[in-house]
């Protein structure tokens, strides 16, 4: 089965936390994960540009307990896989993560715009 | 009354959700919040803050670090010694809660917080008081 950019159960919990009192919850948590994670990508890119497997793999974990939590679990998986395989992660793979975030980023933001 | 008007409040803690609900919950009563996520650049951060009225560390960061861990590097160095640190965390409170008491924190708060009385637990703490709590009240 393919995964989803977004999982809309996550998402619908989420939803329902908004709803119960925190109406604004939904908006912030999405604001700071694409905040951090703008941040986090462009280190993951550093790091790997100067194969610093360490860095990799920590920046790769970072993003990734983000994006899960979200319900980004394509990204979460593409981050897991890179974080698995530091030592050799290459650009390549970096431009696979940066395009699911975009798709992320997108989704996120049309859900931003229903809660605004 | 907002409770912790002016207080500045530095918090470990890598999950987002709770991190945004630290936020939402901290800031309307007043509180300036500092977020560190993964332990490592604690001190760092705590060197530029201006001044800082209280430290909450989660206890299990997914980097691998542990809120006892960043209790020892803040207390190693003796400028923060006087600043409270309390523990707010999902582990298993029998144990963690023992740990910390004597290590000298001043609080240890179980997850999940409750909203209404967390501000004024974290205020009573600021005011020198400690505070345990197994189930988050």
């Amino acid at each position: 089965m393919e995964l989803m950019t977004l999982d809309r159960n996550r998402l619908e919990q989420l939803r329902n936390m908004s709803s119960e009192g925190h109406p604004e919850f939904l908006i912030e948590m999405i604001d700071l994960f694409l905040e951090e994670a703008e941040r986090d990508l462009g280190v993951l890119k550093d790091s790997l540009f100067h194969h610093n497997a360490d860095d990799v793999r920590f920046e790769a974990h970072a993003l990734r307990a983000s994006a899960m939590n979200l319900g980004a679990v394509r990204l979460g998986l593409l981050l897991r896989n890179l974080e698995e395989e530091a030592s050799s992660g290459d650009l390549g793979d970096f431009k696979q993560i940066e395009a699911e975030y975009l798709r992320v980023k997108q989704v996120l933001g049309i859900e931003r715009n229903h809660h605004a | 009354m907002m409770l912790l008007k002016g207080k500045h409040i530095f918090i470990v803690e890598d999950n987002i959700e709770n991190r945004v609900v630290y936020k939402m919950v901290l800031t309307m009563q007043g509180a300036k919040i500092t977020f560190e996520r993964w332990g490592e650049g604690t001190l760092v951060l705590l060197k530029q803050a201006q001044r800082v009225d209280l430290i909450i560390l989660d206890l299990m960061l997914t980097a691998g670090t542990s809120g006892f861990d960043i209790f020892d590097t803040i207390r190693s160095q003796p400028e923060y010694n006087a600043i409270p640190i309390i523990a707010v965390s999902a582990s298993e409170p029998i144990y963690a809660m023992a740990v910390a008491q004597s290590k000298g924190f001043s609080g240890y708060i179980a997850k999940p917080i409750d909203d209404d009385l967390f501000p004024k637990q974290l205020a009573r703490i600021i005011a020198g008081n400690k505070v345990w709590s197994i189930d988050g009240k």
